[in-house]
């Protein structure tokens, strides 16, 4: 069984992320708040891949890209970020500091739950 | 984030749990239904090219016969292509059948997906707006189904102030509050959504994506009601760059802010206005 960890400040939106995940069999989701929680949780658990949102309080999405690429036990696990920002060098930067994908809200269930297939490499 | 009083009662979870895995099981047989008919089609297509290589070596045998060969074994070899190639039509027609099939439960899986996409939309929206009691909090749920579900980059929640005739903001994003313009309830595309109670939608400037940067001409305004009086508006200047339309769900969304944010945000105030003060629940089944 997989896990999967989804960091976003905002209730609302993870909670639409979660129900999304909630579709993929056999996937376990944890939730954070923000870099700092997200953290706190990859040391805790064992975790196959990462859904952050880039604006957040405290630590930020990218800030939580350089940790976990920097981290011997943690850098190979596929990140994914779903934001707002739209600009084409915000995703450039994103995928530069070693993110897997970059998708913008509004977000399509469907998107989501492509993606983190892909990169968990299931059915 | 929300105190415990205000989750949801044990058989709304049951009702929430139930949908869930309603639609969860629809798409497992879905599925399961789709790749059998994957299935049955590759069976398909292996018989046919069986098919092909079967009638290619009869009619290749059948025109060269081998010397002594008799006329009754060429018959009988004529009418065995034959009955292959009745068989053949009969497979590619079959074939075609579940290829037409497959595409038509393919078309319908999407449907379906998009249909899906939507309904979590407009549920997380509804828990959402109804999940807390805190105004500050309620307010900010509304901004985040604004910039997050639909996708508005500049816009505000204002407040008709009928004393003085006049819009009060409440909350805005991409824009400082005090920047918001409070204008008179009786001007403007805004005024007009007062007195109506329906949407503005300014289509024309949303597909060409330009003059969106006015705060004297919105693109979006939504009225929130309390049954059929407007108490508020909801206006959007703006979109996110990548939002390049309205869908489907938008209006959806902003007919169920329309509906339950304004009753949402009265109850929030009127539980502020208690003052943490929690109110005896039990004493409403005397006034009902």
């Amino acid at each position: 069984m997989a896990t999967a960890l989804v960091v976003e400040d905002s209730p609302t939106m993870r909670q639409l992320i979660v129900f999304a995940l909630r579709r993929i069999r056999g996937l376990e989701v944890l939730e954070a708040d923000d870099g700092v929680d997200a953290l706190r949780k990859l040391a805790a658990s064992k975790l196959d891949i990462i859904l952050t949102d880039i604006n957040m309080p405290i630590m930020d999405g990218l800030k939580l890209v350089k940790r976990v690429r920097t981290d011997e036990a943690l850098k190979g696990i596929p990140i994914i970020i779903i934001t707002t920002e739209g600009a084409e060098e915000d995703r450039q930067r994103a995928l530069a500091l070693g993110a897997n994908a970059y998708i913008t809200k509004p977000i399509q269930a469907p998107q989501v739950i492509a993606k983190v297939k892909e990169l968990l490499k299931i059915a | 984030m929300s105190k415990p009083d205000d989750k949801p009662t044990l058989p709304e979870l049951d009702l929430v749990e139930s949908k869930r895995e309603f639609i969860e099981t629809f798409f497992k047989r879905g599925a399961e239904f789709t790749e059998e008919l994957m299935h049955e089609n590759e069976k398909l297509r292996f018989r046919v090219v069986q098919l092909e290589e079967e009638r290619r070596a009869l009619a290749s045998s059948a025109s060269s016969p081998m010397p002594g060969a008799g006329a009754g074994a060429l018959r009988e070899l004529v009418a065995r292509i034959e009955q292959l190639e009745g068989e053949r039509e009969s497979l590619m027609s079959r074939f075609a059948g579940v290829e037409r099939l497959n595409h038509d439960i393919y078309e319908r899986y999407h449907d379906i997906e998009r249909e899906n996409n939507n309904l979590a939309n407009l549920y997380v929206a509804s828990f959402q707006l109804h999940s807390t009691m805190e105004l500050r909090e309620l307010t900010q749920i509304i901004l985040e189904i604004l910039l997050n579900f639909v996708g508005a980059k500049t816009f505000a929640i204002q407040l008709v102030d009928d004393e003085h005739g006049k819009l009060r903001t409440l909350a805005s994003e991409g824009i400082e509050r005090a920047k918001v313009p409070e204008g008179s309830v009786a001007e403007g595309h805004v005024g007009d959504v007062i007195k109506s109670g329906h949407h503005y939608i300014d289509g024309e400037r949303l597909r060409a994506r330009a003059d969106l940067q006015h705060l004297d001409r919105p693109v979006i305004v939504v009225p929130l009601k309390i049954r059929d009086r407007v108490v508020g508006v909801l206006i959007i200047w703006d979109l996110l760059s990548q939002k390049t339309a309205l869908a489907d769900v938008d209006y959806e969304l902003f007919n169920l802010l329309a509906a339950h944010a304004a009753s949402a945000l009265q109850g929030a105030w009127l539980a502020t206005e208690l003052k943490g003060r929690t109110p005896h629940l039990w004493a409403a089944a005397d006034q009902v």
